[in-house]
């Protein structure tokens, strides 16, 4: 799911200046799961506005990245001087769609594409290529986990396995490495990939997506 | 405000202000089955009113009557210190792990407390 | 036609070293360097923004040591440009009359001193160097269009005998060979047993024979050096022993330049080993007298190799 951190009080803080009534939105999906802007955590800093002397108040919605989810709040939003969006960075696009006047700030900051390992602890998954080929290299993706995004092998840079860039981070190679020789399919790593075709990814612009069939 | 749970807490703070002279405000407490029921959003709600500390008193963390309600206390109160030191407010919670016979460290936390900054804010 | 060709297909044992460039404007710099090392090198590499700091560009400093009169190898990594500058740079290269370029990947970013900055990373090594070779060869550039012009290079690449996983490492320099590289320099050998066995395995894969193997070597002037790089650089392995003997030494530089020369000594004996590249940055000063008191010299000159 996407992961994103909330931003520092004060920054928030400074966002909100001298606005008198705050909605602090959350959001009941990917920030709920990453512990950052469900709505715990928008009660929460509805309360900490509070105490700061804010008339502040909380909501959270099932999704803030669908209209049909976030329209009937219109009324409730154009009631205050500032929304303090919790969503991640669709969601608070989304917000402007609906009321393109009102003060709206991002509460957090959106991050990765990623999942828990662990409670409390999340890790950066899949970058969006647009063209999955994760079943070539045993199961993990090199594009998102290698620091470099190599294809053809390890750089020479990992140190026990750890990359030399985030020494906290497996190596992908090593993962990949180890999880084609149990496999026994070393043979797959011999082959010369062929430069990346990156058009389906950020880098070939802005992407959008339509089913037909789907349209009214 | 104190928010003590039934089993250690609240016999404890009733022994230690019997046995001490204290300030009214120890005595208004706030009885739970245990502290792990107490949310976040509970402490901070609290402190929305006049009050400037919620003091939790329960079970020691490895004989917590509910097994680890005194240990999610602690981490709550420790994450709620954390938001409330972010956001600049001079503004506490405090907890503390009694028996209803061994009370000290009611006794050590509020002493602790009275020397940090936060009591000096509060006293100006 | 590159020199270092010639000299490593005439059965020389070849003799390489390596110049920073500056980190600044002064071509100086790489003349007075160059001039050090005229004569007791037959090619030089010239760095690419190594280790992601900023420095004159591998390119002009390269044509700089031409006009020198010492023959360059252009270092390119992927982590700066994409293909369409990797093959424009590429074209730059022939038309200038760069001989060698060597193919990396390059450091990541966040290791130098702008870790701020985007990366590209669009292409890997082994990409690069078949891209290059198929420039060459096919005359095609990556997307299938003519290649118009003479090309003339002689491609290369790295590889660390030492670096993870261990066992994959000669398999990714037969890739590296099948995708066009035609010479290696290796990551700098202290441990030579590992070395050692790495060219076993080299050996029963025949790569060797594919192309020439350059065995790096770094002289060290202390033993804390040898400490750092043991802990902080991936990919080089440095036994105990011989950090100890750096430390028990009274003239810690003087050992330092001995133990290269007896590295280099030892590895001139492997079969398959057709060179030596000695990294001695920001030491370049040093490289004579390795090179002479190696039994290296005197260097092959034009004229006495004649190329096929």
């Amino acid at each position: 799911m996407i992961i994103g951190e909330r931003k520092p009080i004060p920054e928030i803080l400074t966002m909100l200046g001298d606005s008198k009534k705050v909605l602090v939105l959350g959001c009941g999906t990917c920030v709920t799961v990453c512990l950052t802007g469900g709505d715990k955590e928008a009660k929460e800093l509805a309360s900490l506005l509070r105490i700061k002397g804010y008339e502040a108040d909380s909501l959270t919605v099932e999704r803030q990245c669908e209209l049909e989810f976030i329209y009937p709040l219109r009324e409730r939003i154009q009631s205050v001087d500032a929304v303090i969006s919790l969503a991640c960075g669709i969601g608070v696009q989304a917000l402007f769609e609906i009321d393109s006047e009102k003060n709206i700030y991002p509460g957090i900051n959106t991050t990765f594409m990623g999942m828990p390992v662990k409670q409390g602890y999340w890790e950066e998954r899949c970058w969006g290529c647009g063209d999955c080929i994760i079943h070539l290299f045993g199961g993990t993706c090199p594009i998102t986990r290698c620091a470099k995004s190599l294809l053809n092998g390890p750089c020479g840079g990992s140190k026990d396995g750890k990359c030399e860039v985030k020494p906290d981070r497996d190596c992908a190679w090593q993962l990949i490495y180890d999880h084609l020789k149990k496999l026994n399919r070393l043979d797959w790593l011999l082959a010369i990939q062929p430069p990346k075709d990156w058009s389906t990814s950020r880098y070939g612009g802005h992407r959008k997506m339509t089913r037909e069939d789907m349209l009214l | 405000m104190v928010i003590a749970c039934d089993k250690s807490g609240y016999p404890a703070m009733i022994k230690y202000t019997t046995e001490n002279s204290t300030n009214h405000e120890l005595t208004r407490i706030i009885k739970v089955p245990c502290l792990g029921s107490i949310k976040e959003s509970d402490i901070l709600e609290a402190l929305e009113g006049e009050c400037d500390l919620v003091f939790l008193v329960g079970c020691p963390i490895d004989s917590c009557f509910h097994q680890s309600g005194s240990r999610f206390a602690q981490r709550r109160v420790n994450r709620i210190n954390h938001l409330l030191e972010e956001a600049g407010i001079p503004k506490r919670a405090a907890i503390s792990f009694v028996t209803a016979e061994k009370i000290s460290e009611i006794k050590r936390t509020l002493d602790l407390i009275s020397f940090t900054p936060v009591q000096e804010e509060l006293k100006s | 036609m590159s020199w270092l060709k010639q000299v490593l297909q005439s059965g020389h044992f070849a003799v390489t070293a390596e110049v920073g460039p500056p980190k600044g404007s002064d071509p100086q710099v790489i003349r007075k360097k160059c001039d050090l090392l005229k004569g007791f090198v037959d090619a030089v590499n010239i760095t690419d923004n190594q280790t992601a700091i900023v420095r004159m560009s591998s390119f002009a400093s390269c044509l700089i040591a031409k006009d020198q009169g010492i023959e360059p190898v252009m270092q390119m990594v992927t982590r700066d440009r994409n293909r369409i500058a990797l093959q424009s740079d590429f074209l730059g290269a022939c038309a200038l009359g760069i001989p060698n370029l060597l193919c990396l990947t390059g450091d990541h970013q966040s290791m130098g001193n702008h870790p701020q900055s985007k990366n590209v990373y669009d292409i890997d090594s082994i990409q690069l160097l078949q891209i290059f070779k198929n420039m060459r060869d096919q005359k095609v550039f990556q997307n299938g269009e003519e290649v118009k012009g003479e090309i003339h290079v002689f491609l290369g690449a790295g590889e660390s005998p030492y670096a993870d996983p261990l066992e994959f490492r000669a398999l990714r320099l037969a890739k590296k060979i099948a995708a066009g590289a035609e010479f290696i320099q290796t990551q700098a050998i202290f441990d030579v047993d590992i070395f050692t066995r790495w060219m076993e395995e080299v050996r029963r894969l025949d790569l060797h024979k594919k192309s020439f193997i350059l065995a790096g070597v770094i002289p060290v002037k202390s033993a804390k050096a040898l400490r750092y790089m043991k802990n902080e650089v991936p990919g080089v392995v440095i036994p105990d022993s011989l950090i100890e003997r750096m430390e028990a030494a009274t003239d810690q530089k003087a050992e330092g330049v001995e133990v290269c020369i007896e590295t280099i000594q030892k590895v001139a004996k492997i079969e398959g080993v057709s060179g030596v590249h000695i990294m001695a940055i920001a030491w370049e000063s040093i490289v004579p007298e390795i090179v002479q008191r190696s039994g290296l010299l005197p260097r092959p000159v034009k004229g006495e190799i004649t190329s096929s």
